[in-house]
């Protein structure tokens, strides 16, 4: 019998060290495909077709939220679990996460559980 | 002809022999009975001896779990606080740019510790000066040059000891003026020397205060920073990055 295939996660950040982490945080349960901005995460969702993206809110070319809107408009995107990451934790930031289509959000410092339990979360809620 | 006492008597016997006849059996009966119950007991008490056993070893089974789930949540914050670490030192020592280092240090203050207010200063061989190399989210005016021994910073460079502000959230007894919010000064120290200092300022606002890892962050950049930038600072001094990158050309086919 073949091995269930493992669920593929997009990580975006500007921050190599976050994706440095991320990328160890993640690989033992899931396939994992980095970008380092926007535009990149754009082609790679429509690419690679993740079950979930993590996404950074601060990034130099096009930020975090305005990223989120543009995958929600994708047809490979549009119905995707997204997982805000950001050290913007307030309740302003997280309400135009919410309102640009975001499932999600976890704050930097990143906790490791509560990453892991949210992305468990949206996953299974995907089904 | 029976005489009617005869059948009376007769009649009594009867009645007498039954009832006699009838108490043996319930003395047998109680004696079994008794017998029975004593056996129920002894089967009770046993039974309840196997019950406190079985009782006792769920609670030490229970007791096991939670030691356990204890160790587990211990091994796993060990194992986040050693990806911080490892993730770092990866960052730190993955480049012989001086702005990648520079850059490093900001993403791990950044996204380590959760701080947005940080300065990087350098200290030249023999100076006695710390020079601002980079900073985020400040105002780098005041800061540009600070003389060692002279305030927080300066202070924590000239003594080599890595300064943390008191209470979480509470204003820096030491310091004012662009200081007042330092939560910390770390010193970069090369073999014991000075070399610069990393000042991190108001942590992020839902960080509510350092935590063990953030100092074990700190130590980390007080020697392993220091020693890459030190290294950066010296193979841009020495030409050696570019016989590397001359060398990479050459070597293509």
């Amino acid at each position: 019998m073949d091995p269930q295939p493992k669920a593929k996660i997009l990580v975006v950040d500007d921050s190599s060290t976050v994706l440095i982490m991320e990328e160890l945080l993640l690989r033992r349960k899931y396939e994992v495909v980095k970008a380092t901005g926007g535009m990149q995460a754009l082609r790679l969702a429509a690419e690679q077709r993740p079950d979930l993206i993590l996404l950074d809110i601060v990034m130099p070319d096009i930020d975090g939220l305005e990223t989120c809107r543009l995958l929600r408009g994708m047809e490979a995107t549009k119905a995707t679990p997204i997982i805000m990451v950001t050290t913007r934790g307030e309740q302003k930031t997280m309400a135009a996460a919410y309102a640009n289509g975001a499932t999600d959000y976890v704050t930097k410092p990143i906790d490791h559980k509560d990453l892991l339990d949210k992305v468990e979360r949206c996953l299974g809620a995907r089904g | 002809m029976t005489d009617p006492d005869d059948h009376l008597i007769h009649y009594f016997r009867q009645v007498y022999d039954t009832t006699r006849k009838y108490l043996r059996d319930l003395t047998e009966e109680n004696a079994k009975l008794c017998a029975l119950i004593h056996t129920l007991e002894r089967e009770l008490d046993r039974e309840r001896k196997v019950r406190l056993r079985i009782e006792e070893r769920v609670a030490a089974i229970d007791a096991e779990r939670q030691a356990y789930l204890k160790r587990y949540l211990e091994v796993e914050a060990q194992n986040a606080n050693v990806s911080n670490l490892y993730v770092a030192t990866l960052r730190l020592h993955g480049s012989i740019d001086h702005n990648d280092v520079l850059a490093a240090i900001h993403e791990i203050i950044i996204n380590l510790v959760g701080c947005e207010e940080l300065a990087v200063f350098e200290l030249p061989v023999q100076g006695s000066t710390l020079f601002l190399s980079s900073s985020h989210g400040i105002d780098r005016t005041p800061l540009e040059r600070v003389p060692v021994g002279v305030g927080t910073i300066g202070e924590c460079a000239a003594s080599g000891r890595t300064f943390i502000a008191t209470a979480t959230g509470a204003p820096n007894s030491a310091g004012a003026g662009p200081e007042a919010n330092l939560t910390a000064c770390v010193p970069l120290m090369v073999e014991g020397v000075v070399t610069g200092a990393v000042a991190i300022f108001r942590l992020l606002g839902h960080k509510p205060g350092l935590e063990p890892m953030d100092h074990e962050l700190f130590s980390l950049i007080g020697s392993h920073a220091a020693t890459a930038l030190y290294c950066t600072s010296a193979v841009e001094h020495t030409g050696a990055r570019r016989s590397l990158r001359a060398r990479a050309v050459s070597e293509i086919p």
